[in-house]
């Protein structure tokens, strides 16, 4: 019975987050502002949209993500998307007004570092499916507690930015909660870079807590597991008067519950405390106890105006979620399968007095092919707009050259991926449509920071790998220069070829050795390998770098595994310290 | 420690070559194969000995080793000179440069490489094996190609042949000075002097004009910068004759440093100064002087100064054995003032005949115009 109660208090307290502004028939004329302006890229956001959704509704209720796409194509360019979650459901009531008209979402009001945009993306997508393929879009959904579940058929009614109920009715389902939304649009399915599988992807690496299951129009199904079992945590902050917009804080003093000017201040904001509050009402000549409401468009200017210049306290850094060097790391050795990895996670750092904080992740080799880097903003993998972005702009201020990197163009040639997450409560970018994340000077330049802190790590690795790399070479030299220095000894020296032969291969020999134990000592597949116990496949990597001196009949085959396994057998023996 | 000496015998350069190939097959064994050598000589790692008067090597040993793969290459070249020098000392045989690149040049079955690529690989290498076993290539049997050639009145005997002539009844080219004169003896001379004379143009006018029977001199001419063999005979004529050398250049600083490596030794060869280096021979001109003393200015036969030339003015006066010298820091500032240069054939401005009858007379009558 508890239970109940405090389901239904969240429940309102959901409700009360939703507020309505008609904006449908404007959006319907500025279809691009929604980033809907080619078919191919609406498919996308239409994905996006409800995909982002579902993370968030999980993450808030501290539900273990498990999130279905499925896109089918049913006949020319109408594709129809099915995304399914196990998240906590919506308030039936509330569907209609979620899917059917904008600006209705819970998170437009809120200081938060999740995903979604402000509350126009789900009727976002309503809208544009019923443009293009005049199909309303379908929910079913299922509260905890609920005995069933709901489903609606939804359009939207562009003149008065209501929704139109097409279909209501209850309905069965097995899980305890979850959301399935069905939509039909006209859009266009590509591969590549700005593809849906891409997003679904870099969604997976960016959100290694999720379960995600996705399955393309042609069929192909791709299955994402979850590797960490913790749900990040969201803590919600209020705005920072930094942070905000003028037009914004105008709309945040005329819905104000507050009665007084001090309380609107103090409670309305972070880092505004009372002494702080009642000095810049003084210098605005403001009485603290007027009611907000009462102020005219002069008084909120000045005032917007006295916040900006005031000296705040940034908002603590606690409030923004990032994945950590950690997690980084076990997620891209999951969706890479790189060779090598480093990641680092900077310290909180500020653009106009706002915390943010920039991860970075390098993956090098291994099932990487080529030089790539990811964008990601609030666990968001961003796709388009590459050129505006302050991770772009970093990018090109690192000298690749000096960490040992062969340049083509702006970037290396080397196989790299290198992943780039920018997070804040509140993120600058350079559209409405959040695709790009703006090019600040201290953003930019800590994302320079990041990068090079990782590259710094791979850089070693790369120098040390080419050495060995190069290992083959080493012994053909010195065995091909030995036969003519062996024969010019035996002819100097007048003795047989046979016995300075002998003398010379024993004595490269000795060296191969040596460089066995260096292998043993550096290169951390064999070391992992070892590690794990697993010695045949340490022999055999090794063998295989080293296979250029049994071609050259430099000793045989078997005699180099014995070499192998003896050095291995000596250092777990007597120098466990190598392995460590 | 092994050291540079005029006479090497030949069991005694067999020796050399046998013992540097015995410690890299002990080292073989137990060790770090590696050849050790004096280091090449250059501005840096020389030394100005003021007392002999000659450039020194600083005995800085450095060493090629076979396990350092930007070593190995050079390892292996130099064994096989040592090789090759080995046979062509017991054989009694003697190779030029070129033939030693291509007795030693063939390709390596396991690197498909060959063991020399170019010329001057194998001739870096014979240099190489000159300072680690302490002999001067001809004393292993590899000789230059012969450059200058002698005319006067003297006798020399190729030992070997047991041929005899005399340098002035060989025409008027004289005899070309080979690349090792090692087996060269010289016997009786009718001289009071030698002088050495930059150009070959110039020793052919002095004969021409009948200079050496005039004046008693052994002449002498480098062709440019003196090939080793001329530097040897040069050493080798004051040293065994007595004879004071003279060096007739033009008056540039490529003629000075003509006269610098006769009397001082070169740098790169610093380690064999002792055997190459004559320290009391005599500088008789051109020197900056000459254009005043015999009006060469108006008669239009000096030449303007370029940037090179001033380079090397800067840098050769810089040198030590340059700089302690107040006469030769007197000439290069004048030719840095008057930004010209002259050369020897510039004295024909004059006459034919003047370079012989009057010029060298006059220097040779009147010391306190020769410099040294």
């Amino acid at each position: 019975m508890k239970e109940k109660i405090k389901q239904n208090v969240q429940e309102a307290e959901l409700y009360k987050k939703f507020k309505r502004i008609s904006v449908a028939e404007f959006f319907e004329r500025n279809r691009h502002l929604l980033g809907f302006d080619s078919p191919r890229k609406a498919l996308l956001i239409a994905v996006k949209e409800y995909v982002d959704n579902s993370l968030d509704a999980c993450e808030e209720y501290k539900i273990l993500p498990d999130i279905k796409v499925e896109i089918d194509k049913l006949e020319n360019d109408v594709y129809k998307i099915t995304v399914e979650d196990n998240g906590p459901g919506i308030p039936y009531e509330s569907v209609p007004e979620i899917f059917g008209s904008f600006l209705f979402g819970s998170k437009f009001h809120r200081f938060i570092s999740t995903r979604g945009k402000q509350g126009i993306g789900a009727s976002a997508v309503t809208l544009y499916s019923q443009l293009t393929t005049k199909e309303p879009v379908e929910i079913i959904t299922k509260m905890k507690d609920k005995e069933k579940g709901i489903k609606y058929k939804i359009k939207i009614d562009v003149k008065t930015n209501t929704p139109i109920i097409l279909e209501k009715e209850e309905v069965e389902m097995k899980k305890e909660s979850g959301t399935i939304v069905k939509a039909k649009i006209i859009g266009q399915y590509i591969k590549g870079k700005q593809s849906v599988d891409e997003y679904i992807r870099l969604t997976a690496l960016i959100n290694p807590h999720a379960n995600i299951t996705y399955k393309n129009p042609d069929g192909e199904k791709f299955v994402y597991k979850r590797i960490i079992n913790e749900v990040p945590e969201l803590k919600e902050v209020k705005p920072h008067p930094y942070g905000i917009e003028l037009g914004y804080f105008d709309r945040l003093i005329r819905e104000t519950k507050e009665k007084t000017l001090l309380n609107f201040l103090t409670k309305t904001f972070s880092s505004v405390g009372q002494n702080t509050a009642i000095e810049i009402l003084k210098k605005v000549k403001l009485d603290p106890n007027m009611d907000p409401k009462t102020l005219n468009d002069d008084q909120i200017i000045k005032l917007y105006n006295a916040l900006q210049n005031a000296k705040l306290r940034a908002i603590p850094s606690k409030y923004i979620v990032t994945l950590g060097r950690d997690i980084i790391l076990k997620s891209m050795e999951n969706i890479l399968k790189p060779e090598y990895m480093a990641a680092t996670k900077r310290k909180p750092a500020l653009y106009r007095g706002i915390p943010f904080i920039v991860e970075v992740g390098v993956a090098y080799g291994g099932e990487i092919t080529e030089f790539q880097y990811y964008r990601f903003a609030n666990r968001v993998p961003l796709l388009y707009k590459p050129g505006e972005d302050a991770i772009t702009h970093a990018l090109k201020e690192i000298n690749w050259k000096h960490y040992g990197f062969e340049v083509e163009g702006e970037f290396p040639k080397d196989p790299m991926a290198i992943l780039v997450h920018v997070a804040s409560v509140w993120l600058p970018f350079t559209s409405e449509s959040k695709e790009a994340i703006a090019p600040y000077d201290e953003i930019v330049r800590e994302i320079e920071l990041g990068i090079k802190n990782a590259l710094r790590e791979l850089s070693i690795y790369i120098k040390k790998k080419r050495a060995l790399e190069t290992i083959g070479d080493k012994y053909k030299n010195l065995y091909g220069y030995g036969l003519e220095v062996i024969d010019s000894l035996s002819s100097i020296l007048d003795i047989e070829k046979e016995k300075v032969e002998g003398r010379v291969k024993e004595r490269i020999k000795k060296e191969l050795v040596n460089d066995i134990y260096e292998i043993l000592k550096s290169v951390r597949e064999v070391k992992n390998l070892l590690k794990e116990g697993k010695d045949d496949r340490a022999v055999a990597l090794i063998k295989n770098m080293l296979k250029d001196t049994v071609k050259i009949n430099l000793l045989s085959e078997k005699e180099l595994e014995d070499m192998i396994i003896e050095v291995i057998n000596d250092v777990k023996k007597n120098k466990l310290s190598l392995l460590s | 420690m092994v050291q540079y000496i005029e006479k090497l015998s030949k069991e005694e350069v067999l020796n050399r070559i046998k013992k540097l190939a015995e410690e890299i097959y002990n080292e073989f064994s137990s060790g770090n194969p590696s050849i050790k050598l004096a280091v090449r000589g250059n501005i840096k790692n020389i030394e100005y000995d003021e007392k002999r008067d000659i450039i020194t090597l600083k005995e800085k040993i450095g060493s090629r080793e076979f396990f350092n793969l930007g070593h190995v290459r050079r390892f292996m070249q130099t064994l096989l000179v040592a090789s090759l020098a080995k046979k062509l000392v017991e054989k009694d045989k003697t190779a030029s440069l070129r033939e030693v690149y291509y007795q030693l040049k063939h390709t390596i079955p396991i690197l498909n490489v060959n063991t020399i690529e170019e010329q001057e690989e194998s001739d870096a290498v014979i240099e190489d094996l000159e300072r680690a076993i302490k002999a001067i290539r001809e004393q292993f049997h590899i000789k230059a190609e012969g450059r200058g050639a002698i005319y006067g009145d003297i006798y020399l005997r190729d030992r070997k042949r047991g041929d005899e002539w005399n340098c002035s009844k060989l025409g008027r080219g004289g005899w070309s000075v080979p690349s090792t004169i090692e087996d060269i003896e010289i016997g009786d001379v009718n001289a009071d002097f030698v002088l050495v004379v930059e150009k070959e143009a110039m020793f052919d006018r002095l004969i021409e004009e009948r200079f050496p029977e005039k004046q008693g001199a052994i002449l002498i001419t480098s062709k440019g910068q003196p090939p080793r063999g001329v530097r040897r005979l040069i050493h080798r004529l004051r040293k065994e004759k007595n004879l004071p050398v003279y060096v007739f250049t033009d008056g540039d600083p490529w003629g000075f440093y003509i006269y610098s490596v006769i009397k001082r030794g070169s740098m790169n060869l610093s380690q064999f100064s002792e055997l190459l280096a004559t320290p009391d021979v005599k500088f008789i001109g051109m020197t900056i002087d000459d254009i005043d003393e015999y009006d060469l200015r108006k008669k239009g036969a000096v030449i303007k100064l370029n940037q090179r030339d001033i380079k090397r003015i800067n840098e050769i006066a810089n040198y030590p054995w340059f700089k302690k010298s107040k006469d030769w820091q007197r000439q290069f500032r004048k030719m840095l003032d008057y930004g010209i240069k002259v050369e020897q054939d510039a004295l024909a401005a004059n006459s034919l005949e003047f370079v012989a009858e009057t010029y060298l007379p006059d220097k040779l009558e009147h010391p306190e115009k020769i410099l040294s």
